[in-house]
């Protein structure tokens, strides 16, 4: 089963996408501060991180680079999913090392679209 | 040439007029001969009249002579 | 000749010269003037060739010969000059709205009423006799038609059988219909020009036929005309100047004088200057006026040698024009050379009569009624009429002096030497005039010192030997001096007798009166008004405008009052249109009751053209106040370096302002830039937090719409989270336009109120809120009522904000929310703590921006951030104050401090207390 990483500090934004998320098949793990997300992944390494850019403590560019760095930080995929919508900010997304990059609000087609990209088989 | 230049050259013309047609030059020509019949001195008189006045047109009437709005704060409008 | 039939001719060239003139005004009124035409206004010029040139020339030179050129030669050199001297005499003359050459050198000098006036008796001393040799021209040539020459009788006839007297009539009345139709404010008199023009083609015309006639008819040609002179010794010797006997010093002199002659003589004043309608007519005028006078000269020579071969002697010499023709047999050409010199006559008295006629009146007779006690001119209701009859009456005045001069001095001099004298009068006005317009530092003093000494001198040398040749005087006078006493011999001043007279008078007189001109104007100031004037006319080309160069004299009048004076002087019509003029061109729908200084100005200017700038400036300041110079006014006019000065030291001022102004836009600009920062953040603020509901809305609301599966407690729990959101986002957008309220205008609604009744209110409204989530509330308020000046809404809704913060804050487990009123002497206060995380000391200050939220507050219901702006921005609005105190770990309080509100009757009640 593939296991997926939330961090994101909306409530309201973790519910739909942990839906959607187990409706493809995945585990699940919700995290809504950048100071946990380490901790997270040491915990267990996801098939892939929905990650929010502008969060408490950490931010989402800054934790992205941060993943990279680690032996295991290419073993996952990231999408990054934010209101910052401006190219400029997509093209920093790429740079830290997103592999896609979603602006919010989102169509759910687009998220589960992209996820199923980056997901092993189930 | 402008409103300056023109006056300049006005007053060329004058002080030319002054010298051409007073003394001494003109004692030169006041002497009891004549060209064609007149009186030399009364023939060089009126050539160099008319020599002043076809000048002082040619100066005044110039195309360029009719700009005087180089002058400062000054037009060529009618007056009243 | 029949008398009759001649009388009869010359009334109908007179007619038809009033039929042109008629025409001429009434193609003005309907403007289309005839006169805005240069060629129309180098023809008027020619009023310089009058009888004496159109037969005293062929008398000059039938005694004199060549001699006789000086006087054309010296205006064909000056022509050339116009466009430089000339052009600005016409400028200066708009501006000013000159109206003579009298007002033209009192203008100058600071308006001087007693120059315009000494001027005005000098012009009409050099003019009258002028005028005298057009009436004798006439007369002579009258008779010279209808008896022979041979019979002419010396004797003149008594008066109501004189010609002269007669023609001397029939001018003024012409010269009165036409110079003094109406009263113009410019002076122009355009049917009167039209007419001159006229006058001069036909005098051309007739001069030219007699030349031909006489060169072509009578001789084959001027060489053969000229070489049968020379067969006479006497008529040869007219082919040369003779330098023996001072003829080269006079040649020079008399070009000189002549030139200064065509500039200031009253009447070439008055068609070059007051009658020129476009200056620009100056260029084609230097060359055509010229040409005009080489035309008219080049028979003179002729003519005289053919009449002194016909008749044998020069005695008649000045008749010789009509003689030879009428000698001949040929009445018709003798009648048109009668014609021709009768247009040479006329023009110059007709036109000499106007102009002196408006100096008289404007520079003379009027300042000296508006001076008069108790007459009170300016009181009279129609002036126009006054003024217009004065001017009538002086040019019968004028005309009739002519007259009486011609019949005074009997026939002594000729004609040549009546128009001298005359020249060098008129030549006095030059020292004044040049000086004037080039040089800004003569004075009036030195004006008058120079004007006053070089007509006594010209009295003294030319007319008044005069006297002595009519019998007035004793012969001795002139060969031995007065008393005797040789150094004052008025040919031969202080032992000077290298020169002929005109020459020796010329000489004299210019040295001093250039020279006390000179002398008398550097040892004097000038006053401020000359000072303003001197900058008006040597500076006149940097003005555009005339009014633009304020007068140092400023004052402000009633309207009414310059517009009565306006009627008075110029008549009703004329007044209307002027002030119609002034209101089109300042685009002004009415008039201000009160004139400025500007309007002031504008309607002495008008006057001036009237009456002249003298009387116009002591008539407008009757009605007018006066208003002190300002000191900045006094230094831009002290005098030239000065105003260099006050130039450098104003450009000093406006380079300090423009760094001024560019510091403070630079500080706007950096303001801006801030403000604009300010706003990208609140912008993108906003954003972040319409789009994160939003998100989540549309996330949820797709999810339910494409899964049927949904178990009805996710869809519950969908639901649930899709109306949180929606109410977060209402809440968000009210609070966007709610600040934005605030921000615009604060509305309070402010009245007296007792804290402890509104802090009662808001705990009543979120005590089940408090109970449902299990918060303890500790509520402590003091015994006497706190007062304050509030509204109500408001406050409420800052302690609502502050009591839903701390709910939402405040301790997960045993969370306890306290409230505290407190009143001291000056302040009534609320504080609101909970015992929640606490807020960090650098966040402190944070939260009450807008959108800011302290990082570590976050808690299960995030609020918008914009709330705490909210309470702070209505809390400031009250005068209060709305702080936070907070150690982390431990809570956090927010106090609101309010001013305290102190009754009027307490407030004395209190006082009282205290002072007794």
């Amino acid at each position: 089963m593939p296991h997926v990483l939330i961090v994101e500090d909306e409530p309201s934004i973790v519910t739909p996408l942990r839906f959607l998320m187990e409706q493809e098949g995945c585990s699940v793990q919700v995290v809504d501060d950048g100071a946990h997300v380490m901790d997270a992944l040491d915990q267990q390494l996801p098939d892939l991180v929905l990650l929010d850019v502008m969060l408490p403590s950490r931010n989402g560019y800054d934790l992205c680079n941060a993943i990279r760095q680690r032996p295991d930080g290419n073993d996952l995929a990231i999408i990054m999913l934010t209101v910052k919508g401006r190219e400029v900010d997509i093209q920093k997304g790429y740079a830290m090392g997103a592999d896609a990059y979603i602006t919010k609000p989102f169509a759910v087609a687009d998220v589960v679209a992209t996820a199923r990209k980056y997901l092993p088989d189930a | 040439m402008d409103t300056i230049e023109l006056q300049r050259w006005l007053g060329v013309l004058f002080v030319a007029g002054c010298l051409l047609l007073g003394y001494p030059l003109l004692t030169v020509y006041s002497v009891p001969a004549t060209i064609g019949g007149i009186p030399v001195l009364y023939a060089v008189i009126f050539a160099i009249w008319a020599l002043l006045i076809g000048t002082s047109a040619w100066l005044l009437h110039r195309p360029s002579a009719s700009r005087t709005s180089t002058e400062p704060a000054e037009s060529d409008a009618p007056r009243r | 000749m029949d008398p009759t039939l001649i009388l009869l001719i010359a009334a109908a060239y007179l007619g038809l010269l009033f039929a042109i003139a008629y025409y001429g005004d009434e193609r003005a009124e309907h403007g289309r003037s005839l006169v805005n035409n240069p060629y129309i206004y180098a023809l008027s010029l020619a009023v310089y060739c009058t009888a004496w040139t159109f037969y005293g020339s062929v008398g000059y030179a039938a005694t004199d010969g060549i001699n006789f050129l000086p006087i054309y030669i010296g205006p064909t050199l000056i022509a050339i000059l116009w466009w430089v001297v000339m052009r600005k005499i016409v400028r200066i003359s708009a501006h000013e709205r000159i109206t003579s050459i009298a007002d033209f050198i009192g203008a100058r000098y600071g308006k001087s009423a007693l120059l315009a006036g000494v001027v005005t008796v000098v012009a009409v001393l050099g003019v009258v006799p002028y005028i005298a040799v057009q009436l004798k021209a006439i007369s002579t040539s009258f008779s010279a038609l209808t008896v022979p020459l041979d019979a002419a009788n010396t004797a003149y006839p008594p008066v109501f059988q004189d010609t002269a007297f007669y023609a001397a009539l029939a001018l003024a009345v012409f010269t009165i219909l036409f110079g003094t139709r109406h009263l113009d404010v410019t002076e122009r008199h355009e049917g009167l020009v039209v007419a001159i023009a006229f006058e001069s083609v036909v005098k051309l015309v007739a001069f030219l036929a007699v030349g031909l006639f006489v060169t072509f008819g009578l001789y084959n040609g001027v060489g053969d005309l000229f070489r049968q002179g020379a067969a006479v010794a006497e008529i040869e010797a007219l082919y040369t100047v003779d330098g023996a006997s001072g003829a080269w010093a006079d040649w020079v002199w008399l070009t000189g004088l002549s030139m200064l002659a065509v500039l200031f003589l009253p009447r070439q004043f008055q068609v070059t200057v007051v009658e020129n309608v476009n200056e620009d007519h100056l260029r084609k005028a230097a060359w055509l006026f010229p040409l005009y006078l080489l035309l008219i000269n080049i028979f003179v020579l002729p003519i005289a040698v053919a009449g002194l071969l016909h008749f044998g002697d020069a005695t008649h010499a000045d008749m010789f024009v009509l003689a030879l023709p009428y000698a001949e047999g040929h009445s018709a050409l003798a009648l048109l050379a009668f014609i021709g010199g009768l247009s040479a006559a006329t023009g110059m008295v007709i036109v000499a009569a106007t102009a002196l006629s408006t100096m008289i009146c404007n520079d003379l007779v009027v300042p000296l009624l508006l001076r008069a006690p108790g007459l009170n001119l300016v009181e009279r209701a129609r002036l126009t009429g006054v003024i217009l009859g004065i001017r009538r009456v002086a040019i019968v005045v004028v005309i009739l002096m002519g007259y009486l001069y011609l019949r005074g001095l009997g026939d002594a001099p000729s004609l040549v030497a009546i128009g001298l004298i005359s020249f060098a009068a008129i030549a006095q006005f030059a020292p004044a005039i040049l000086g004037g317009i080039f040089w800004k530092r003569g004075t009036r003093a030195g004006a008058l010192a120079g004007l006053l000494a070089g007509v006594a001198v010209w009295g003294y040398t030319l007319p008044l030997p005069l006297l002595a040749d009519s019998g007035w005087l004793p012969a001795s006078f002139i060969t031995d001096g007065p008393f005797g006493i040789a150094a004052l011999r008025p040919y031969a001043l202080l032992g000077l007798d290298a020169l002929n007279p005109v020459p020796h008078t010329l000489f004299w007189t210019l040295l001093v009166n250039g020279g006390l001109y000179v002398v008398v104007s550097l040892a004097t100031h000038p006053t401020m008004m000359e000072q303003s004037q001197a900058t008006r006319f040597v500076d006149v080309f940097h003005y555009a405008d005339p009014h633009e160069s304020a007068a140092p004299w400023r004052g402000t009048a009633p309207v009414g009052d310059l517009h009565a004076l306006l009627r008075r002087f110029l008549g009703w019509r004329a007044a209307e249109r002027a002030l119609h003029a002034y209101r089109t061109r300042h685009e002004l729908d009415a008039l201000p009751e009160t004139a400025d200084e500007e309007l002031v100005d504008y309607v002495e200017t008008l006057l001036a053209g009237a009456i002249g700038a003298a009387s116009a400036q002591a008539v407008v300041r009757s009605v007018a106040q006066a208003k002190p110079l300002h000191i900045s006014e006094v230094m831009e006019i002290l005098d030239e370096a000065q105003q260099v000065m006050a130039y450098s030291r104003e450009l000093e001022r406006k380079k300090a302002e423009l760094e001024a102004a560019t510091d403070e836009l630079r500080a706007a600009n950096q303001k801006l830039k801030e403000i604009d920062q300010l706003k990208d953040d609140f912008v993108s603020t906003v954003s972040h937090e319409l789009r994160t509901p939003l998100t989540a809305i549309r996330a949820i609301s797709e999810i339910m719409h494409q899964t049927p599966s949904l178990t009805p407690e996710q869809q519950q729990s969908f639901a649930s989270t899709i109306m949180r959101e929606t109410e977060r986002l209402t809440r968000l957008v009210n609070q966007v336009l709610d600040l934005q309220r605030l921000d615009a205008a604060p509305n309070l609604n402010r009245a007296p109120r007792d804290l402890r009744a509104v802090v009662r209110n808001a705990l009543n409204a979120v005590r089940p809120q408090f109970q449902q989530q299990g918060i303890a509330l500790h509520v402590t308020v003091p015994d006497d009522p706190c007062l304050t000046s509030i509204d109500d809404d408001r406050v409420t809704q800052v302690l609502l904000n502050l009591l839903s913060n701390a709910a939402k804050y405040s301790a997960e487990t045993d969370a306890r929310v306290t409230v505290q009123a407190t009143r001291d002497a000056d302040t009534v206060s609320v504080a609101v703590s909970d015992n929640g995380p606490g807020i960090a000391g650098d966040q402190q200050d944070a939260i009450f921006e807008k959108f800011r939220q302290a990082r570590n507050r976050v808690g299960p219901q995030a609020g918008s951030g914009l709330g705490l702006a909210i309470a702070r921005q209505i809390v400031r609005q009250h005068d209060g104050s709305l702080t936070v105190r907070s150690t982390p770990g431990q809570g956090a309080t927010f106090t609101m401090r309010l001013p305290r509100y102190v009754p009027a009757s307490a407030a004395a009640s209190v006082s009282t207390t205290s002072a007794s």
